[in-house]
């Protein structure tokens, strides 16, 4: 009897400590809010959007036309750059991949949680900023997730009575 | 009438296992998920204590785990995007399916390149209106992970056992080849095609090698219908029925609605004619075995198929001789005369019978007989289609209802008796090149076809065998050449007469194959052979292209330039008109083609051959879609079998499983058996088309080859009517029958009334309930509300729309053994129930999918509110909220919600579907979750994406969700319930709109209309008329 009863409460310590430990980490549970990872190719923001005020859909062309806003081909970076500081290393290397007919392969940044369906054609033509949500991108030298992209956050403009925004579970769950 | 109909009360019943109440259909009915997925394991129901706390331990190691990013994942864009490539929108090409014995207009929808779904395509005049579940396959095949994809050589060293297949290079296969055509001449046998373009490439090439000999062949192709046709008017030709235009259908063994190659585009035409509330045309079907035509009917009389001559003959003698219609010498009078007893001799309704005589000479010049098909592939089936094409004549439908000159079938090339002379051919040994191309001639010819080519090999010839799957032909080649599917080659196709429509490749070939045709241009190139076509073109695109500015333009009258015709031409995908209106003069008759005609020799058990409208000849069984398609009939699925009556098998002691051993004329086959209800009781029915042993791994193994068990007689195969014994053994084996469960138990499902009965009153058969009101308050719909409504009238039963649902929503197939075990996955199914005498029942079909109800009891059940209603009425499923504790099912009345028992989309089995051939679009899901039809959400939403774009609201037919999309006969409908005017809408306004099991008011969103025969019985169901 009293080995069974130990039993129970060493269960019992050992269940608290885990709960406490996970409290006291605060672990942000899938949520990726300032990652920032490293991208094969250091593309700048704060100089293409920021400095230089290249509209953000001159290279995002698909934002207002479909659902992803789409990782620019390498023929749009071309548009410029085969006049354009083409004596620069990482330059070179873009235009070779691009006479190869070689994909840069990125690193994803924003990722939304899983079964999730966002539709960036309505929020742009809606009047919604690329900086509502991802930021001010025009600073960033490296890309962050600067939201955190929770179904919570979502809803939190959704519910806004002036956004007249649909809040039916299908409008992104199917 | 029909056997026996003397009861008011008609029960209507789902198996045969319901009917008799046996014990084990009532523990099926009981149970919705038939066992625990540990129950197999440890033989234990739930899980064991161990395995609990070991789950445990594992979830509270993962949520220690939990906070960890997700893997990294990378963003690969286009280096350079095509200019008219949207990344997340599809691209849609005009292209057509070019079966073997049939062509459709298609549109391919495309994703980021990779096709994904078929379409029909509405601007074609001359293809059906939906997609047949063998052209969904098709499209799916392009992906088949057991495709050929490399050429090979079988290398033969001096070690007999040193044997093996080489991967060469086309170069090195083209060389060995132009080496043989220097010296030799070739044999050429292929699959029947409806190429044009084709046609002349083949024909050009074969010419430049004098000696050379080409055939066409089909296993299924119905030689004996032009044959027929000589010797009725003396000229060749294949005939076009005009379904559109026929008031009153005799089929005797046709299966037009479903065996039939061109089912879909029977069907509709034919569905035009089902009106009630026009003229609304009336079927009558003689037939062995139940197929779909027969389930169909207004009425069906059960006949042997080698007694189906003596009905044709017998109606003659009732219409030409007993009511003395139609003029005929006496020679022919006699010949009738010898047909005046039918009714009797086969024990059919003597006034019926009759009254169809009469009925068909009442609607002569507005009916049609016809007959066909292996279900009608006697030995003489020829005079069947004699004493057909008589009748036909004799009404005045010649010219009429059939179509002999306008826009009649030019494409169809195939010989049944070509493989007889092609045997000759090869035995002669003239030839030393054997070309056999996109045709199983090993599988479909078995034994005699595999020796002869084996002595052609042997005495020294090459076998080329260009094929899609290194199968049973495949394996015996010595030179193996992979061919392009029709979505990633050029090609051409003739519908009807003067219709044609083109091929466009939508992808490149996927792996290192070539077609026939442009291996043949550039072999002719290289030998300097042939017309100054096949020399001047380099690739089949531009032999296409000249042939069409030849051949196919030559007789247009249109003025444009051919580049501008030909833009045209891709975006329409179709070129060519169907006449408006078939009116040609009734063909003279020759009265001495009857001369040789006798009554049938009906004695003992007959063997009837058929195929399913699933599997087909067996071309697709590497498919696992339509090895789990449940068969429009049986509702079985991965198997085939042989069918008993039910007397028969209540006779011989047999139940459904049991393997029995069927002895045709010395060659035995053991197979289970099926009691198939409605089946003439001296028939046994078994499907062609199993029993691969090179299929592929989904293929191999499934079911019973049936191919030996043609016989040929000169040359002509002979489906139906042989004799067979049937023996009993003790093995069983059971059968994946998706029919014995989820049964709503007796309830007011489908509602059918009479012609008759529905003209007095237009919601005749409705029972209706008074209500009560309901606990829950209505839901607000500002904007859309979505409904569909579901014409049981139009409906056949035919299962497209359950293969189309498939293919766009990523539904898995799960295989043999789950589908034992009622874990079946598709989102809808098509119910079949019977009602009354159960030895010739009247058979009824309804596609059910989740009704999306108002007040839906799954939603009210869910424990973490996983499935909700929406704003605009749909019922919608939150995969990652779903826990999967499936109460929402168990609360569902309509048994429409599947529950993902394993993780089925992995891609490590062989059943899985290819990756590349899911719909981006749709969630793929995985363990543990629910799921269930939503209404095609992702088709509803990017159509509101474009209305939204364009500032207005969505039209109405604007959306077109999967099913509706899929169907030949236009059962389904879908739109918006809010728009008064929207076609549902009317529809739901209709007096013959009905609510699934009502009286639960739950108020579904799908609503069903009766279906109206054209018969004269009464047909009341079981709950009754009027209200309580």
């Amino acid at each position: 009897m009293p080995n069974k009863n130990l039993k129970v409460l060493v269960g019992v310590v050992a269940l608290v400590l885990i709960a406490g430990l996970a409290v006291f980490m605060k672990p942000p549970i899938g949520y990726n809010q300032g990652y920032q990872p490293t991208q094969p190719i250091p593309y700048d923001h704060s100089l293409h959007a920021g400095k230089l005020e290249i509209p953000c859909q001159y290279c995002h062309s698909n934002a207002s036309y479909a659902r992803h806003s789409s990782v620019p081909a390498l023929n749009i970076c071309m548009n410029c750059h085969n006049q354009v500081k083409t004596q620069s290393e990482h330059i070179k290397k873009l235009a070779d991949h691009y006479n190869e007919g070689k994909s840069i392969q990125w690193q994803k940044v924003h990722l939304l949680p899983d079964f999730v369906h966002f539709n960036h054609q309505r929020h742009v033509r809606r009047g919604v900023a690329c900086q509502t949500c991802h930021g001010p991108i025009e600073t960033m030298k490296e890309v962050f997730q600067y939201s955190d992209l929770s179904m919570g956050w979502c809803v939190n403009c959704h519910r806004k009575p002036e956004n007249n925004a649909p809040v039916s579970c299908s409008t992104c769950h199917y | 009438m029909k056997d026996m109909q003397n009861n008011n009360e008609k029960k209507y019943w789902k198996s045969i296992d319901q009917l008799e109440n046996e014990a084990r259909f009532n523990e099926m009915a009981e149970a919705e998920f038939q066992t625990s997925p540990l129950k197999s394991e440890d033989g234990n129901d739930g899980l064991a204590r161990r395995d609990f706390l070991k789950l445990m331990g594992a979830s509270v190691a993962m949520s220690a785990t939990a906070c960890v990013r997700r893997p990294a994942q990378k963003i690969v864009p286009y280096a350079k995007r095509p200019e008219d490539l949207v990344v997340g929108k599809p691209n849609f090409y005009a292209s057509v399916l070019a079966d073997e014995l049939s062509g459709a207009g298609l549109i391919v929808r495309t994703r980021e390149g990779r096709p994904i779904k078929l379409e029909p395509n509405p601007a074609n005049p001359a293809s059906p209106k939906g997609i047949s579940t063998r052209m969904q396959a098709h499209c799916i095949s392009l992906y088949d992970p057991e495709r050929l994809k490399q050429p090979k050589r079988w290398i033969t060293e001096e070690n007999f056992h040193d044997r093996k297949w080489n991967l060469l290079t086309w170069e090195k296969i083209d060389d060995e080849v132009i080496g043989l055509l220097e010296k030799e001449n070739v044999t050429l046998i292929t699959n029947n095609y409806s190429s044009p373009s084709r046609k002349a490439l083949i024909d050009d090439f074969m010419a430049a090698f004098k000696g050379s000999k080409s055939f066409v062949w089909n296993p299924l192709v119905d030689s004996a219908e032009s044959s027929a046709q000589e010797r009725s008017y003396g000229k060749e030709v294949n005939v076009r029925p005009l379904f559109e235009k026929a008031k009153y259908i005799v089929s005797v063994g046709a299966d037009f609605l479903g065996e039939d190659p061109r089912a879909h585009e029977y069907a509709t035409a034919y569905a035009k004619t089902r009106n009630p509330d026009g003229e609304m045309s009336r079927l009558i079907a003689f037939e062995g075995m139940l197929s779909l035509t027969g389930m169909n009917a207004d009425d069906r009389i059960r006949v042997k198929p080698s007694q189906f001559i003596d009905v044709l003959m017998g109606l003659a003698h009732e219409i030409v001789v007993a009511q003395g219609n139609g003029t005929v010498n006496s020679t022919t009078k006699a010949k009738l005369v010898e047909f005046a007893d039918v009714a009797e001799k086969l024990h059919i309704d003597a006034d019926l019978f009759s009254e169809i005589a009469k009925d068909l000479w009442k609607n002569r010049g507005q009916s049609l007989v016809l007959t066909g098909g292996t279900y009608a592939g006697v030995e003489n089936a020829e005079d069947l289609y004699v004493a057909a094409n008589f009748l036909n004549t004799v009404l005045g439908n010649d010219g009429k209802t059939i179509d002999y000159a306008k826009n009649n079938y030019t494409t169809i090339n195939a010989k049944q008796s070509d493989l007889e002379a092609f045997l000759a051919e090869l035995d002669a040994k003239k030839n030393k090149v054997l070309i056999v191309e996109n045709l199983n001639l090993v599988y479909y010819g078995g034994e005699t076809v595999k020796k002869a080519i084996r002595d052609f090999q042997d005495a020294g010839g090459t076998f080329i065998y260009m094929g899609f799957y290194q199968d049973e032909t495949g394996d015996m080649a010595d030179i193996l050449l992979p061919i392009d599917h029709s979505l990633e080659a050029w090609g051409d196709a003739e519908f009807h007469k003067g219709v044609y429509g083109i091929q466009q490749p939508t992808i490149r070939p996927l792996h290192n194959s070539r077609s026939l045709e442009q291996s043949f241009l550039n072999w002719a190139y290289a030998l300097q052979a042939g017309s100054k076509r096949l020399q001047g073109s380099e690739t089949y695109y531009d032999y296409v292209r000249s042939y069409w500015k030849s051949d196919i333009l030559k007789n247009s009258k249109n003025g444009q330039a051919f580049e501008d015709f030909w833009f045209e031409l891709l975006q329409k995908g179709v070129y060519g008109e169907l006449a408006e209106n078939v009116n040609l003069p009734v063909r003279s008759f020759k009265q001495s083609a009857l001369a040789s005609i006798s009554s049938g020799k009906a004695e003992g058990m007959e063997l009837s051959l058929y195929t399913k409208a699933g599997i087909g000849d067996g071309k697709y069984a590497n498919i696992a879609w339509l090895q789990e398609f449940p068969d429009p009939v049986s509702k079985v699925t991965w198997d085939n079998y042989a069918t008993f009556s039910k007397a028969t098998a209540d006779k011989m002691g047999i139940k459904e499983g049991t393997i029995v051993t069927l002895d045709v004329e010395g060659q035995k086959v053991e197979v289970p058996a099926y009691i198939q209800v409605g089946q003439h009781d001296s028939v046994i029915g078994l499907a062609l088309g199993y029993g691969r042993t090179k299929g592929g791994r989904v293929a191999n193994g499934v079911g019973v080859d049936a191919y030996p068990l043609i016989k040929r007689v000169d040359g002509k195969p002979v489906f139906a009517g042989r004799k067979v014994v049937a023996a009993k053994t003790e093995k069983f084996s059971p059968l994946a029958n998706t029919q014995g469960h989820n049964t709503m138990m007796g309830r007011q499902i489908i509602v059918e009334a009479t012609l008759d009965s529905y003209k007095k009153d237009k919601s005749a058969g409705i029972h209706k309930h008074k209500f009560l009101e309901s606990a829950w308050g209505k839901h607000e719909y500002k904007g859309y509300r979505w409904g569909m409504a579901v014409d049981l009238n139009s409906c056949f039963g035919c299962g497209s729309c359950v293969v189309a649902c498939q293919a766009e929503n990523n539904i898995p197939v799960v295989g043999k053994k789950y589908v034992l075990e009622g874990r079946e996955m598709h989102w809808m199914r098509i119910d079949r129930y019977y009602s009354g005498d159960m030895n010739n029942p009247d058979s009824h079909v309804m596609p059910v999918m989740c009704q999306h109800c108002e007040n839906a009891p799954c939603e009210t059940v869910c424990p973490v509110l996983a499935t909700v209603h929406d704003d605009e009425g749909t019922n919608s499923m939150v995969y990652n909220r779903c826990v999967g504790t499936r109460y929402c099912s168990n609360n569902c009345p309509y048994k429409v919600r599947r529950f993902n028992w394993f993780a089925l989309t992995k891609g490590d089995r062989p059943e899985d579907t290819p990756r590349e051939a899911y719909n981006p679009r749709v969630t793929v899901r995985s363990r543990g979750v629910m799921e269930k039809c939503t209404f095609c959400i992702q088709r509803i939403h990017d159509v509101k994406d474009t209305a939204k774009n364009e500032n207005r609201t969505v039209r109405d037919g604007e959306i077109k969700v999967a099913c509706e999309e899929g169907c030949p006969s236009g059962a389904i409908t879908f739109g918006n319930m809010n728009d008064p005017e929207s076609r549902v809408s009317k529809l739901f306004e209709s007096q013959r709109t009905y609510k699934l099991l009502e009286e639960y008011l739950a108020v579904p969103s799908v609503r069903y209309q009766t279906k109206i025969r054209n018969a004269k019985r009464e047909n009341t169901d079981h709950h009754g008329e009027g209200s309580h």
